[in-house]
């Protein structure tokens, strides 16, 4: 009974030219979209790693040089991109794409390609994110939005009832025909995704999973907006009033709330502006933190300590380079500095994802959206980790050539040069992208909004409507 | 008979709840945004004086300093702390002027820093807002450009749907036909009527929101006068549109969602388009391969640093240090460190000028593309026409980055100078300090080229709707 009905739906789309080729244009437009995005993808990932290449051979052919001048040559980190990134980059475009690692300082990523492209990029691309997210519940909400009220509006409600047939099923089946067009849309993008990714190699179990799960994303989302769609259908006496409510919904649930969302988050917990952080960092490593002795007294403490550990008098009879020892001291204050600031900084921007998290019973992108970067590594909890990898990895670096100087040259001499073979031993960056049981830590409450979305919105529909409806016929 | 017709449309929207409940709604929107933005302005205002402060009391404190050195009264041990040296002297700052506009539109003011801090040892950049959580930045900011450029159309296509096909649905086009004025007058007049009921309440919504976000009405009378002409052309295209897809002579539902697919490709997946068009056909540059390629030139100058200052002396002999024999050790070593400093930096800029003008011009080449296919999204044009009047467009942030670029040239130039000439920073120099100054271009000839665009196509609709109106099948009905 239900098939029927769905079947009969589809076939009133298929014959209706326009819905059909509305359709076949966007199943069209999904698959260009996806192999775009992949194409666009290699080529950014290409540029990075010839980028990492070339950077590595400037780091070993930079010649002789004193340890402490080389940290402050510094390296360029790159990040890598996520494969699932051509799915849906996500805010890759807002995050930097590479990290200046050197001594004394932690440089926040930089190099957001927002910043290179004119305003019309604020508009966003054709990403399969963007037709997936955007596009699709704008086409549900018009195959659907008269569903139910065309029944009442051609008089063959009461006809149905007469069949016998149970109004629920009736429900039912038009609603599986409504999910079954976007799904079409849906498989589209993935047998693209999938193609390409099996070209490049970068097929796994990992990415085979993370696939799995932003498809699954997208079905429970589309079952909430066809949800949706059939509730105002079953609920509007005309068609147009149901169009007109419907659209309203799409354009508030996918354009109004999320920006409403994002403006609140910044009012309630505002991000401190660069130059005040960049000072209260500086203010923290001068004057020290709470309980913690000022710059000047940190370094005469140590040079006591120093003094009295290897019973000498003087820096010049130390055994090692206090100049060297004293930077690293004082690098070592700074990490403890700089992960408090990032931590409460990282604790803000937490904050305001939750505050838009708050608005997701107003608009089910706002969790699809959280999930589908997360399962692509292109949310900030990823551009975070690439953040806290290449600290990490700056800090080892820094602390190497610091050793090196220590270990081999003595106070105040800054003559001390060393060269390639010290160069090499600095291991090349890696970063790894978030292990998938991280991301679903990061995202099960987002998961459990869109699929509370789901289930309440289709509780409504297929229960005290499909009741009070059902036996009003 | 014109005068009657007005009346009547006029009372008939004023009476319509749908039009009372969407002016309550419009004017909440507006003031929301407009009261929200005040605060992130005014947030963005004070950092700026605040940045120009510090700058300001610095500076008082070296002179001051530098006073009671030249007076004798303090001494120093070494040239970088003293105020004779460079390095108390050589920080600035380059601040972006915030405009009362500002609160109209976000802009890009989300992605670019307003401050930007030049030194002497590197070249200066302007930086992002790194800090900000990209998520926020992704979804974007609710502000009164929004609140017209969004929804706006969709307040006036709710409006004009169905305002043929309504008549033509009710029986009542027979009727109205049948009055003694010609139907493109008679639905001119429709259309004209509904058009200064909603712009007049947009005009009065946008006073008010700008009121509230601060801005001195009569200040910028003509600001504001601009804006409401920006919204009135805009406005007028969709009423326009909407006659247009009437003039089809289909049904209010066919008519609805015929509107609804143009509002959504002309403001969603119009503009995705354009961007992914430009980007292929045109892909952005690599910053990455720019650095890097910047880097190996400094890399190569730096291994060459005492030959190539010996080729600059050669090349400028006329800045061979006079007097140089006179200098003790500690002048000398600071002036052999700086020279140095300042001609290896020269010559990365000359090494690395092919890199950086290829880069520019590849990154022009890319955001004139997409300015010029933006000419076909009115609601793209709408935008970047907010933006820039609120002194927040990408154009306008890039003129900033490039005024920097010039002034640190400029700030660079004053210290290698002192430099070479084996010079120390003296109270005659006070007055010489380079001074950054940046004017925001808000009424430029884009603003104009983008309103002659709108009018452009507000013509063709106009044209369109008068083939529409004289075929017969129009009347069939």
């Amino acid at each position: 009974m239900v098939w029927s009905v769905a079947r009969k739906e589809l076939r009133e789309i298929w014959r209706d030219g326009r819905w059909r080729w509305t359709l076949l244009l966007l199943i069209v437009l999904a698959a260009v979209t996806a192999a775009a995005s992949a194409a666009r993808q290699a080529r950014i990932q290409q540029l990075a790693a010839d980028a990492q290449s070339e950077a590595r051979a400037q780091w070993l052919g930079q010649g002789e040089k004193n340890p402490h001048s080389t940290a402050h040559y510094g390296l360029y980190l790159f990040k890598p991109l996520n494969t699932l990134a051509q799915i849906d980059p996500g805010v890759n475009s807002y995050t930097g794409v590479s990290v200046f690692a050197e001594a004394h300082k932690k440089n926040d990523a930089d190099f957001q390609a927002m910043r290179d492209r004119s305003g019309m990029a604020r508009f966003g691309e054709m990403t399969p994110a963007f037709v997936l997210l955007f596009v699709t519940p704008l086409l549900i909400v018009l195959l659907g939005y008269n569903a139910i009220s065309r029944e009442r509006e051609l008089g063959t409600w009461p006809l149905i009832a007469g069949s016998g047939v149970p109004w629920r099923l009736f429900v039912f089946g038009k609603w599986l025909a409504v999910w079954a067009v976007p799904i079409l849309i849906l498989a589209a993008t993935m047998t693209v995704a999938v193609l390409s990714l099996a070209i490049r190699g970068e097929f796994n179990a990992d990415t085979a999973v993370s696939l799995a799960l932003m498809g699954l994303t997208y079905l429970i989302y589309f079952g909430a907006f066809v949800n949706l769609t059939l509730i105002v259908s079953t609920l509007s006496k005309r068609s147009a009033t149901a169009l007109t409510a419907l659209l309203a919904c799409w354009m508030l649930g996918c354009f109004a709330v999320p920006r409403l969302a994002a403006n609140i988050a910044e009012t309630l917990y505002p991000t401190p502006d660069k130059l005040s952080f960049t000072q209260t960092v500086a203010k923290d490593r001068r004057e020290g933190m709470e309980g913690d002795l000022p710059q000047a007294a940190r370094g005469e403490k140590l040079m006591a300590e120093t003094l009295a550990f290897y019973d000498v008098d003087g820096v010049e009879d130390l055994p090692v380079n206090y100049d060297a020892m004293r930077m690293q001291a004082d690098e070592e204050y700074a990490n403890r500095v700089f992960d408090r600031r990032y931590s409460e900084l990282v604790d803000i921007h937490q904050r305001q994802n939750g505050v838009m998290r708050v608005f997701a019973p107003m608009s089910p992108l706002i969790p699809a959206r959280f999930l589908s970067m997360g399962f692509a590594r292109a949310d900030s909890a990823a551009h975070w980790r690439f953040d806290h990898e290449a600290e990490t990895f700056r800090r080892k670096f820094v602390k190497f050539l610091n050793d090196d100087m220590m270990n081999n040259s003595k106070t105040g001499d800054w003559g001390y040069k060393t060269g390639e073979a010290l160069w090499r031993e600095v291991p090349e960056f890696q970063s790894e992208p978030l292990p998938l049981q991280v991301v679903w830590r990061n995202q099960d409450e987002n998961f459990a909004v869109l699929a509370a979305w789901f289930v309440l919105s289709g509780a409504f529909l297929f229960g005290p409507l499909t009741r009070r409806f059902g036996q009003g016929i | 008979m014109v005068v009657g017709l007005m009346r009547t449309e006029l009372k008939r929207v004023w009476r319509h709840p749908a039009y009372r409940i969407g002016c309550v709604v419009f004017f909440g929107l507006a003031l929301f945004a407009a009261y929200g933005q005040r605060g992130v302005v005014e947030g963005d205002l004070e950092r700026v004086q605040k940045a120009a402060a510090a700058q300001e009391s610095r500076l008082k404190e070296n002179k001051a300093l530098l006073a009671s050195v030249e007076s004798g009264e303090s001494q120093f041990d070494s040239l970088w702390d003293d105020p004779r040296g460079y390095y108390l002297w050589h920080k600035t700052i380059a601040a972006f002027p915030v405009h009362p506009f500002a609160a109209l539109s976000i802009g890009q003011r989300d992605l670019f820093d307003d401050i930007a801090e030049i030194g002497i040892y590197a070249r200066p950049q302007t930086k992002g807002r790194e800090l900000r959580n990209p998520t926020t930045q992704l979804f974007g900011g609710f502000d009164l450009a929004f609140v017209l450029v969004y929804l706006l159309p969709l307040f006036i296509l709710g409006f004009c749907f169905d305002i043929v096909s309504g008549e033509r649905e009710r029986g009542t086009l027979r009727l109205l036909l049948a009055l003694p004025v010609s139907a493109g007058r008679l639905f001119g007049v429709k259309l004209a009527s509904r058009f200064l009921a909603i712009v007049l309440m947009a005009s009065v919504a946008i006073i008010v929101a700008m009121a509230v976000a601060g801005v001195a009405l009569f200040r910028h009378a003509a600001d504001l006068g601009a804006l409401a002409m920006i919204v009135a052309v805009y406005s007028a295209f969709w009423f326009l549109l909407a006659l247009a897809v009437n003039a089809f002579g289909k049904s209010s539902a066919v008519n609805a969602v015929a509107l609804i697919v143009l509002w959504a490709f002309f403001s969603i997946l119009g503009p995705a388009l354009i961007n992914t068009l430009a980007a292929a056909v045109y892909p952005p540059p690599s910053r990455i391969a720019m650095v890097n390629d910047m880097r190996g030139a400094a890399n190569e100058a730096e291994k060459r640093g005492s030959e190539l200052l010996a080729k600059y002396y050669s090349d400028h002999p006329e800045l061979t240090m006079e007097g140089g024999e006179d200098l003790d050790a500690r002048e000398r070593s600071f002036f052999d460190y700086y020279q140095r400093m300042f001609v290896v930096q020269k010559w990365v800029d000359e090494d690395a000028n092919t890199a950086k003008l290829h880069f520019e011009r590849q990154l022009d080449s890319q955001q004139r593309l997409e300015r010029i296919l933006s000419l076909a999204s009115p609601v793209a044009l709408t935008r970047e026409s907010l933006d820039e009047l609120a002194g927040a467009s990408s154009t306008q942030f890039q003129s900033f980055q490039k005024a920097v670029a010039r002034f640190g040239g400029r700030w660079h130039g004053f210290f290698m100078d002192k430099a070479v000439a084996g010079s120390l920073i003296g109270s005659e120099d006070l007055g010489e300090f380079p001074v950054f100054a940046f004017e925001i271009q808000r009424f430029t000839a884009g603003q104009v080229w983008r309103l002659a665009v709108l009018m452009a196509l507000n013509l063709a609709l106009a044209a369109l709707i008068a083939f529409r109106l004289r075929r017969r099948a129009f009347y069939a009905a």
